[in-house]
């Protein structure tokens, strides 16, 4: 295995892109390493991206904020700007892993290891993210939803990596949230997971929503009829049932030691409804 | 395989080191440099024996290459202690019996002195959740916290005394 | 008063909260557990582990790895004779699978090689031919007609004829007719359990340093609850004598019974024979859990009967274990200890013991009766339920005592159960309301205890302080539970005693740290052995003082000259410095004494006497003198010492001091040297009445 540490976005794209065999980004390496030390993978070479400049930063953008692809959990939770504007997507990425994973992890890393279970994504998805990919052809832009392809694989060309992730400006009255099921309080994977992200009017009534769920599906799952569902009201039992009902309906997950299909299928309903409503309160909204 | 040449900073001494690309930051310290106070209990990042300090942050050394430390500034259990005067949360584990076999604590230290040095003054619940990632076996966790929270009380007493 | 005698006795130490003797080791990194060794020319030890549960090896191919640059030894099963105890030969065939790989992680092969990564290279260039068999890991389905055979020929004679050829034993214990016994029970509750191998998950990995020298001699360095178990299973696997093999044990972290075995000790010693360097094998934690012991699995039904007012009329339990792919009698402990804690009239277990597809069973907190005391009690639980009944209630109506004859036989003497039982109807926490969703369960359990072999070697320094050395590696603190109760016997402070775990060949044999057994035995070895310091201490000060050792009594850390055959003129002819014995034929040969006398006074550069002729001529003696060595200034002579030749500081410096003021009060001074902790040797100023010059009796220097 060959270690590189490229200076520039370009030279990254290079390395990556003419090493034949297995070659990986390097980003917080908390799912890399742990599947080279399992010799799940053993790559020919590991791209560091960490020492690309502007990769480790958080800077504001058109009203929302770029994310560089190496900024790691705990460095996004010490940046009161996002975690204000976004804290779904906040709360999301910070409850992956312990401290220690928190001291390394990254939003892209966990978005282009496709574990359906990730729990940076669906927030993310739910915020209209955008992911800036550099590549052999130059910059591109790709909403984060449609970067998951299936377990473990994403629609990333080979020489590509992200190199940041735009989390979008906001209208006041806005906020999201994120909830997922686990056994244990913390250090587990979802067993299903939703993030809700909502834009209310001065009145309170939702007048955008998206519903994103995790865990429930071999990508995350955006529930358009739970945004129905919930536009146009104000959160109240008959939208968050109607909600609850569109989520579990989206749901086709797998049985596993985790959680049956029942389970996750009606677990997923109920984490949509507590994570709007969670939402809701956020963005200002009372009932 | 080649070895790679590494400068870093441990515990506030320059190093250097030769590694291989794929050697871990944990093997690099326990078996190149003899700092053998960071532990390897799962090499997984779900135990957090091997916790260091890496540019400030904590972090499993087990998911850390060795060849990332090039410029970095690493700190380790070793570099606790102040020539032989215990740190006040190391002097509170012994006090408050918050080791039994005593593997999981150098990791545990170093997890506790990151939050101190952020939050003097931590509730129970925050110190058990920034802990989630260290496992231990034996203690129960409770004596673990007593021995935190009497670190911090003495750390912030010392502090408003200076 | 003999050691097992019941005595209740006020603790001046024990039940004191000391600092623990590893703690600032602990919290500073220094502590070396199994894989903090490392050795001169030392080699990577790694173990090619079977990827499937059961498969026949048909041939091992290691030409590859051999070949391979930086590989110095690569082994299989082949490199080990053949022990011809089964206990011996299923341990090493757990270590290395000799003709079938039994489950999954079963190990094939080692290398060991100058770095990880050329060891990793090596194992993937070594070929092993396996022809995949039916695999069963469910007891039941592998006691079960046609189950896939694990091993053949295992059973033994207890097994009945046709029964799968994975059940391996079988036991039954009790008394009484359960059948009678459920007649007359108003409700019979019958219920299956299974309970699956659940890993002592101790945070430390395997892990381990050997080396073995051309000439044989071997030593070991591994974290392991019992070093000298482990040289009784190594030397045997690797046909050494046990005096060649020196083990010595590490911190260890965490054992949880699950280190009381070997697993890569033997790999490891086997690749340094053969490889000529040290070799180092660290478990991964994958390693640890496919490859090293769990409980049992079992599957358990238990019938209890129970009458309305809740005395049981008659239990039974079928156990069915599995201790992995070997034979093992975990079954017993459960059979045993199911109804231990119960005083029955109809009492029957049935254990069978049946080979799975899985990891040998390694212990883990009381092997096997935990198991079966959870299915137990869940029935007992459902008749209290059922019948309306107190779930303690139940339990002091039906508790074992003293004289109830157990359901394993021997008739218990007094055991506990009812006043631990009492205790806890009377705490608070019995009757504290419960918030919702909070619950509040009770259960016994029952284990037995054992001493088993332990020996202790303490040693009272020249400075008077002790060294306590035992066999038994300190899991959570034993060293500390040690020294104190080596301090309270002495009645010198903690502080001034070190306990250490020494290697095999320092200390006799030492059983492993299992069972309870540690404080328990360690402890009575240990106060044995400082008793036995005592009553030589005393004997030497009686020789010193020319008096009857009877007539010295060992007195807070200290003898002192008391009882009625106590001469009463011995302090004033001792404050006189006047020697009693000096029958010429007591006397060394001039020279001798000379050099010794220089010997022993040198240092502090201040004899002034002539040391005492026959203390002189017991060179064991000077062991305890309080000789004043390096200048330090803790010694406690008195200011008659150096003519009296030897005063030792633990205890007859006491003595020395007590005549002293004896003969001082009869002399009429006022000014006293008393016993402090601290204070300078006496003879650093040579008067007995200035206060600098304070005899320290049990005074070590405090920091
Ligand atoms: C103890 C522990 C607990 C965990 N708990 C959770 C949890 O609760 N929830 C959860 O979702 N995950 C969890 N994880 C998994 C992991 O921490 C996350 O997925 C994390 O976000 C991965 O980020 P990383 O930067 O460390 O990724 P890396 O390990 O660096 O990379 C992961 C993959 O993404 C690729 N990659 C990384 N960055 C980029 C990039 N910029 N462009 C293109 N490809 C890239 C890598 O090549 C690799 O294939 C846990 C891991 C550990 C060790
Ligand atoms: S060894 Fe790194 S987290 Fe366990
Ligand atoms: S003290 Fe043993 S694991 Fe924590």
């Amino acid at each position: 295995m060959r270690y590189a540490r490229p200076a520039t976005a370009a030279e990254a794209v290079t390395l990556l892109g003419q090493q034949a065999g297995i070659v990986r980004v390097l980003g917080g390496g908390t799912d890399l390493l742990v599947q080279m030390r399992s010799g799940m993978i053993e790559p020919d070479l590991v791209v560091d991206i960490k020492h690309i400049p502007g990769i480790n930063e958080i800077r504001a953008e058109a009203g929302g904020f770029r994310v560089g692809a190496a900024v790691s959990g705990a460095a996004l939770g010490d940046h009161a700007g996002v975690c204000a504007l976004w804290p779904g997507v906040a709360e999301g990425f910070q409850l992956i892993g312990s401290t220690q994973v928190q001291g390394r992890a990254t939003m892209a890393g966990n978005l282009c290891n496709a574990s359906p279970a990730g729990d940076a994504v669906p927030a993310l998805v739910a915020a209209e993210a955008v992911a800036r990919i550099e590549g052999p052809e130059g910059a591109r832009d790709c909403p984060v939803a449609a970067i998951p392809a299936g377990p473990g694989r994403t629609t990333l060309k080979k020489g590509e990596f992200i190199s940041s992730i735009l989390l979008p400006a906001r209208p006041e009255r806005a906020s999201d949230a994120y909830l997922r099921f686990i056994p244990r309080t913390e250090m587990d994977i979802a067993v299903a997971s939703c993030a809700v992200s909502l834009v209310l009017d001065s009145a309170g009534t939702i007048t955008v929503a998206r519903v994103a769920l995790g865990a429930v599906a071999p990508t995350v799952v955006l529930v358009e009829a739970g945004a129905s569902a919930l536009v146009g009201s104000k959160a109240g039992v008959p939208a968050l049932a109607a909600l609850a009902a569109a989520a579990s309906a989206a749901c086709a997950p797998i049985d596993d030691k985790r959680g049956t299909i029942e389970f996750r299928t009606e677990v997923a309903g109920v984490l949509a409804r507590r994570a709007a409503e969670t939402a809701y309160a956020r963005a200002g909204g009372r009932k | 395989m080649k070895s790679l040449q590494v400068s870093t900073t441990i515990n506030g001494d320059a190093a250097e080191f030769l590694c291989a690309p794929d050697e871990t930051l944990l093997d690099v310290l326990r078996n190149r440099l003899g700092l053998t106070g960071a532990k390897e209990g799962c090499g997984t990042g779900d135990c957090g024996a091997c916790s260091v300090m890496l540019n400030g942050r904590l972090v499993c050394s087990c998911l850390v290459l060795g060849a990332e430390a090039e410029g970095a500034e690493i700190a380790t259990i070793e570099g606790l202690a102040e020539g032989d005067v215990l740190h006040p949360l190391q002097q509170a584990f012994i006090d408050h019996a918050a080791l039994q076999c005593g593997v999981c604590t150098p990791g545990i230290l170093v997890a506790a002195k990151a939050l101190l040095d952020r939050d003097p003054d931590p509730s129970d619940e925050a110190l058990r959740y920034w802990l989630a990632g260290n496992l231990c076996r034996c203690t129960g966790y409770d004596k673990i916290i007593a021995a935190v929270q009497a670190a911090a009380a003495e750390m912030r007493g010392a502090r408003d005394v200076a | 008063m003999s050691l097992d005698e019941y005595s209740r006795r006020e603790f001046k130490q024990v039940g004191t909260r000391p600092r623990r003797p590893d703690g600032v080791d602990k919290v500073t990194g220094r502590a070396m557990y199994g894989a903090d060794a490392s050795a001169p020319g030392m080699l990577v030890g790694r173990i090619l582990r079977s990827p499937h549960a059961h498969a026949r090896i048909k041939a091992i191919d290691t030409a590859a790895a051999e070949a391979l640059a930086g590989v110095k030894a690569v082994i299989t099963a082949a490199d080990f004779g053949l022990p011809d105890d089964d206990f011996t030969r299923d341990v090493q065939d757990n270590c290395m699978a000799r003709g079938k790989a039994l489950y999954d992680g079963h190990a094939v092969a080692a290398v060991a090689a100058v770095d990880a990564a050329t060891a990793k290279a090596a194992l993937k260039l070594i070929r092993v031919d396996y022809e995949t068999l039916p695999h069963v890991t469910d007891v039941d389905a592998a006691m079960a007609p046609g189950a896939p055979v694990v091993q053949e020929g295992r059973a033994l004679e207890n097994v009945p004829a046709g029964m799968s050829a994975n059940v391996t034993s079988h036991c039954e214990f009790g008394h009484g007719d359960p059948a009678a016994g459920f007649a007359r029970a108003d409700r019979v509750i019958e219920r299956h359990f299974t309970t699956a191998a659940t890993h002592q998950g101790y945070i430390e990995p395997h892990a381990c340093l050997a080396s073995v020298s051309a000439d044989g001699k071997a030593d070991l360095w591994c974290c392991t609850q019992g070093h000298f178990f482990v040289r009784t299973l190594c030397s045997a696997i690797l046909g050494m004598e046990a005096s060649q093999l020196r083990v010595t044990a590490s911190e260890i972290g965490g054992g949880f019974g699950g280190k009381t075995t070997v697993f890569i000790e033997p790999v490891a010693l086997a690749l340094s024979r053969k490889a000529g360097r040290p070799v180092k094998i660290v478990m991964s934690r994958d390693e640890v859990f496919r490859a090293t012991g769990p409980t049992v699995s079992t599957s358990i039904e238990v019938k209890i009967g129970m009458t309305k007012d809740g005395r049981i009329t008659a239990g039974e339990a079928h156990l069915r274990y599995s201790g992995g792919a070997f034979p093992c009698a975990t079954v017993e402990m459960g059979g045993q200890a199911a109804f231990a804690a119960y005083d029955l009239d109809h009492v029957r277990t049935y254990g069978w013991n049946a080979l799975t597809n899985r990891p040998k069973e390694a212990a883990y907190r009381a092997p096997g009766a935990p198991q079966a005391i959870y299915a137990v009690e869940n029935v007992i639980d459902e008749l209290c339920l059922d019948l309306g009944l107190d779930p303690l209630e139940v339990r002091l109506k039906n508790a074992a005592t003293k004289g109830t004859k157990s359901s394993y036989g021997p008739t218990f003497p007094a055991i506990g159960l009812v006043a631990t039982l009492e205790a806890a109807k009377a705490h608070p926490h019995y009757t504290a309301p419960l918030a919702e969703g909070q619950g509040r369960g009770l259960s016994c359990g029952f284990w037995f205890n054992f001493g088993g072999n332990s020996c202790v070697s303490l040693n009272v320094n020249t400075d008077g302080t002790v060294g306590v050395t035992e066999g038994n590696p300190d899991i959570g603190g034993s060293r500390a539970s040690i020294s104190l109760m080596a301090a309270e016997e002495l009645g010198i402070p903690y502080e001034r005693i070190r306990t250490i775990v020494a290697d095999t060949a320092s200390l006799g044999y030492n059983d492993v740290t299992d069972g309870s057994r540690v404080t328990f035995a360690v402890g009575l070895a240990t106060i044995k052995a400082a008793r036995a310091a005592i009553r030589l201490m005393c004997e030497r000060a009686a020789k010193i003082w020319g008096i009857e050792a009877d007539a010295v009594e060992w007195k807070d850390g200290a003898a002192v000259p008391a009882g009625p055959n106590a001469p009463a003129d011995v302090a004033r002819r001792d404050r006189r410095g006047l020697v009693r014995d000096r029958r010429p034929d007591r006397r060394p040969p001039r020279g001798q004494c000379r050099r010794r006398r220089r010997q022993l006074w040198r240092p502090s550069g201040r004899c002034r006497g002539r040391p005492r002729d026959r203390g002189d001529q017991d060179p064991a003696l000077h062991d305890l003198s309080g000789c004043r060595q390096g200048g330090a200034s803790r010694l406690c002579r008195g200011p008659d010492a150096g003519r009296r030749g030897a005063g030792h500081r633990l205890g007859a410096e006491r003595g020395i001091y007590l005549w002293r003021r004896r003969a001082v009060a009869e002399r009429g001074l006022s000014r006293l040297p008393h016993p402090g902790r601290l204070g300078p040797a006496e003879d650093r100023h040579g008067d007995p009445g200035n206060p600098q010059s304070r005899p320290s009796l049990r005074g070590a220097r405090r920091r």
